[in-house]
């Protein structure tokens, strides 16, 4: 090893950082070069020399001058805080936590495909008008009777089937709570306005915008064709004073003997086909002066009611009025014995324009057996 | 729990999350080695302490962007260096920077005679001016390693570059101040 090498190496050797082998070199080379070795005293004078400088004091009050700046310095935030901060100026806390729940409901619902079948269902039942088909047709009026009446066990049975294909869950007492929010403010606005006089007629109304209610909950809102005009059972129960307007008399027929048709199972419909009817009236409506005076009080605040609640209904029918002159379908189940006077009644609140019957040897059968009698009533226009 | 006690990585969460007496602790820690860094790179006391001062707010603004991801210390270090490198440039600029002869530096030892303590502190003087003259890179790593004992490793960090690279260029510094004290030691003076 020469002495170029060795002055390369003088710092490492000081350190004692080099491997054995080149600390033994240097040692030899060192014992027999002295201007090496002067080279290494120099060097390590001034290393320790270096090391030798004392420490000085930092001035007095640096501490507190440096913390007094401190005070005065907002610190610079980091990129979470920036983050953080940014959201707290554009966005409140109650907004943030909005945003938060819609994303977690949009979440769950993209998971869990129950949720997204009820969303289905209500979004195609409240919107889009579907075609309705005559089994929609049964169902919806079964769903009205439903409402109105207690339900034979087989019907319950298809009831509870018809809810598990839709998964909806059949919760009475949801339904009801619905109900009963939606009649609170009616009742209420009625019980307020009407003196004790109009008590009675009041209640009654308040019982066919019940009924009218539960009708428009339990039935899914499609657009109104003539088969759903079909008269239930629960047509049986409106008070006096006909909505549809064949006049106030025919809440006559929903007395007993008569009362409208509940498709029992002995009678069960194609659900393709129309029944077909043992009688078949076609009447026309009076003209409304004269049911005006005839209908009381209650029924007129219902019809305006109705009117006022359901405009787009309404307005749905006025386009089918306008286009076919039968305004209404209604059918009556009546027993053999009661026809003459369900016929009598009818005449009573309407003008007969036709009456048809089966053949009469069917007829003939039919007014001699012991089932009910069913009855088409087509209301034309006045 | 006492100021002693809590690590360095401890008073930087807590000082990220705005707690200015965890700076204080910081300060306290670290404020002695930083002045003494900077006073060996500049030569002179009041710059020494508008830098070491500027150092340590530099920090404090910068807290939010330290990440953790080398010792508190080392970053500190770092900031330091930075500081002191581009004061001694723009003085070096204006001027060749001598010694102070503030009397900042005290002499400990009490058992010296007057003699001796102005021969100490005139070598002291000489080998500070001999820094100063050095390249600020030289200079800074030899007090890095001789001045502070820092390990190799650590200076590597500070000065961002390889350990082998710190060795060579501290071989090369020491080279040069010895060069720089060989005309005193020439002299005839003997180190003390």
């Amino acid at each position: 090893m020469n002495c170029q090498e060795v002055q390369l190496q003088l710092s490492g050797y000081l350190e004692k950082s080099l491997d054995a082998v080149r600390m033994k070199s240097i040692e030899t080379h060192l014992s027999s070069c002295p201007f090496c070795r002067a080279e290494i005293h120099a060097l390590s004078d001034c290393i320790r020399q270096v090391a030798e400088l004392p420490m000085v004091e930092i001035p007095v009050g640096f501490t507190q001058r440096v913390m007094a700046h401190a005070r005065e310095i907002e610190i610079e935030p980091t990129a979470w805080q920036r983050l953080l901060a940014a959201l707290k100026v554009t966005m409140p806390i109650q907004a943030a936590a909005m945003v938060l729940v819609g994303v977690l409901a949009v979440l769950l619902y993209q998971k869990d495909p129950r949720a997204r079948n009820v969303a289905f269902t209500e979004m195609t039942s409240e919107v889009a008008p579907a075609p309705t088909l005559p089994s929609q047709v049964e169902e919806t009026t079964n769903l009205r009777v439903e409402s109105n009446q207690p339900l034979e066990p087989e019907q319950s049975r298809f009831h509870d089937s018809k809810r598990k294909q839709n998964d909806i869950p059949a919760d009475p007492a949801s339904q009801s709570v619905v109900q009963s929010s939606q009649q609170t403010a009616e009742s209420t606005a009625i019980k307020d306005a009407a003196t004790p006089a109009e008590s009675a007629a009041v209640g009654k109304a308040e019982k066919g915008l019940e009924k009218s209610l539960e009708g428009r909950i339990a039935s899914p809102r499609r657009p109104t064709i003539q088969a759903q005009e079909v008269s239930t059972g629960s047509d049986t129960r409106r008070p006096s004073g006909d909505a549809l307007g064949i006049g106030a008399a025919i809440g006559a027929l929903s007395r007993a003997p008569f009362r409208g048709a509940p498709y029992g199972a002995e009678r069960a419909l194609s659900p393709l086909s129309e029944p077909s009817p043992d009688f078949e009236f076609v009447v026309r409506r009076r003209p409304r002066v004269r049911l005006d005076q005839t209908e009381d009080a209650s029924g007129a605040s219902e019809r305006k009611r109705a009117e006022a609640d359901l405009p787009a209904s309404a307005s749905a029918r006025e386009p089918i009025a306008q286009a076919n002159p039968v305004v209404e379908i209604r059918w009556f189940t009546v027993a053999p014995e009661h026809y003459e006077y369900f016929r009598k009644d009818l005449a009573a609140e309407a003008n007969i324009e036709s009456e048809k019957s089966t053949a009469a040897k069917e007829r003939d059968a039919a007014l001699k057996s012991s089932r009910e009698l069913l009855i088409k009533v087509m209301i034309l226009q006045p | 729990m006492a100021p002693e006690t809590i690590s360095d990585a401890a008073c930087v969460r807590r000082l990220q999350r705005g707690d200015i007496n965890a700076f204080e602790i910081l300060v306290r820690r670290h404020e002695k080695a930083i002045f003494n860094l900077v006073y060996r790179m500049l030569g002179d006391y009041d710059d020494a302490a508008e830098i070491s001062q500027e150092v340590f707010l530099s920090a404090y603004r910068a807290i939010g962007q330290f990440r953790g991801e080398a010792n508190f210390s080392t970053w500190l270090y770092r900031i330091a260096l930075n500081h002191a490198t581009t004061r001694r440039k723009s003085t070096n600029s204006r001027q060749k920077r001598l010694v102070p002869l503030d009397g900042s530096e005290m002499i400990d030892d009490a058992q010296i005679g007057p003699a001796e303590t102005l021969e100490k502190k005139e070598l002291r003087e000489r080998v500070q001016r001999a820094l100063n003259e050095l390249e600020p890179e030289d200079a800074t790593v030899i007090l890095l390693r001789d001045l502070q004992d820092i390990p190799y490793e650590d200076v590597a960090r500070m000065l961002e570059i390889p350990v082998g690279t710190v060795k060579s260029r501290l071989h090369r510094a020491r080279q040069a101040l010895k060069a720089r004290l060989a005309a005193y030691f020439s002299a005839g003076r003997k180190v003390v």
